[in-house]
């Protein structure tokens, strides 16, 4: 995946350039992951995870 | 499916661990939050490490609920440990319901104990077993999943007496996946297995979040790192501390509905704890059952290449 380097919002993985697995859109800002476990956990929690990954990039 | 609790850091009461928390175990075991049944009725057990007395860990296994037995309650007011392993259990459908069957399972320095149900086990088992080396096979008592899972990692890890670190604990642990995985994928079955599992040696702690098909919810499990387990006027919460009074807590459900001290292990991920209690998760190796066969032919290939 043609991805930048960036953190697992889920699992809090460092994801260099290319590694993300999967993605996706959340209000506006996208997200990416290192698996699709990831993604399927952020889409059951989304508040929680974009509330948090917000937060540390603050 | 059943709710467990590890704990790892400065000496602890055992009473405070599992009665004094907003969201205790005792509470999960008539009450819990995280699953459709609140029950785990079905039994329990705790076990716990003396290093002054030796490197093997003590284990009390009853059938009664948790909730109602008075012999726990007495026994963990004068019990204090570094290393917690405590399960509450609910038994499988088809599982006996018996103190045999009861986690934790102990094994050597080992602990063991797992939330969930490894899909067709009737049909592997008799697979699974002839895996095995005799005193492993011997060792069984019981006729749980659960247990039988356990002697697949005794089996992979080797020699039980000989010290492994943290990560060949983690890693044995995801290879021991592996192996329950190609083994259920022989069978055809697409239901997926859970397995929540946490295996200790008293030292580290090595526990996963696991369900065969990433799209699926695996059951729950969350950890607590950094904090000290302190009690006042019999309540005991995590609270900030100095270096040498952390501790962490992995858990079926949080202790307390602060969320801002819990994280959730990510689904199919490893959560490592070493001995000076730093915390790594990393995503297994297995992330669903169809990948099982070609990660097993995969570190054959490796092993042999290292051998020769």
């Amino acid at each position: 995946m043609n991805s930048k380097p960036t953190t697992d919002p889920v699992c809090g993985m460092k994801l260099g350039e290319g590694a993300a697995k999967d993605f996706l859109l959340y209000e506006g800002r996208e997200y990416y992951f290192c698996s699709v476990g990831c993604r399927a956990e952020f889409e059951r929690h989304p508040e929680d995870y974009a509330e948090r990954a917000q937060s540390k990039t603050e | 499916m059943c709710r467990f609790l590890c704990y790892i850091g400065p000496e602890i009461l055992l009473s405070d661990l599992l009665y004094s928390s907003e969201n205790s175990l005792i509470l999960q075991s008539y009450k819990s939050k995280e699953r459709k049944e609140p029950l785990n009725g079905d039994g329990f057990g705790v076990g716990w490490y003396t290093p002054e007395i030796g490197p093997t860990p003590c284990v009390f296994r009853s059938l009664t609920p948790a909730w109602n037995n008075q012999n726990l309650q007495r026994l963990s007011e004068h019990v204090t440990s570094s290393c917690f392993f405590a399960h509450v259990r609910a038994a499988s459908p088809g599982m006996r319901v018996g103190e045999d069957n009861c986690h934790p399972f102990q094994c050597g320095p080992y602990l063991w104990m797992h939330n969930g149900t490894i899909e067709g086990f009737w049909q592997i088992r008799r697979r699974l077993r002839a895996s095995l080396p005799d005193h492993l096979y011997n060792s069984i008592e019981g006729t749980t999943d659960s247990e039988h899972a356990f002697a697949v990692f005794l089996n992979l890890i080797g020699d039980i007496d000989r010290k492994h670190s943290t990560s060949e604990l983690g890693q044995t642990l995801v290879k021991t996946v592996a192996h329950l995985e190609a083994w259920t994928a022989e069978t055809k079955s697409t239901a997926p297995s859970y397995y929540n599992f946490a295996v200790t040696d008293g030292h580290s702690v090595a526990a996963i979040r696991y369900v065969s098909d990433p799209k699926v919810e695996p059951a729950s499990l969350h950890y607590a790192a950094g904090r000290k387990y302190e009690c006042a006027n019999g309540v005991c919460q995590l609270v900030d501390c100095d270096a040498g009074e952390q501790s962490v807590v992995i858990a079926s459900e949080r202790l307390s509905e602060d969320n801002s001290h819990w994280t959730r292990v990510a689904p199919n991920h490893l959560l490592t704890v070493s001995k000076d209690l730093d915390v790594n998760v990393e995503l297994m190796a297995i992330e669903r059952r169809d990948s099982a066969f070609d990660l097993l032919a995969e570190w054959r290939q490796d092993s042999r290449a290292m051998s020769n």
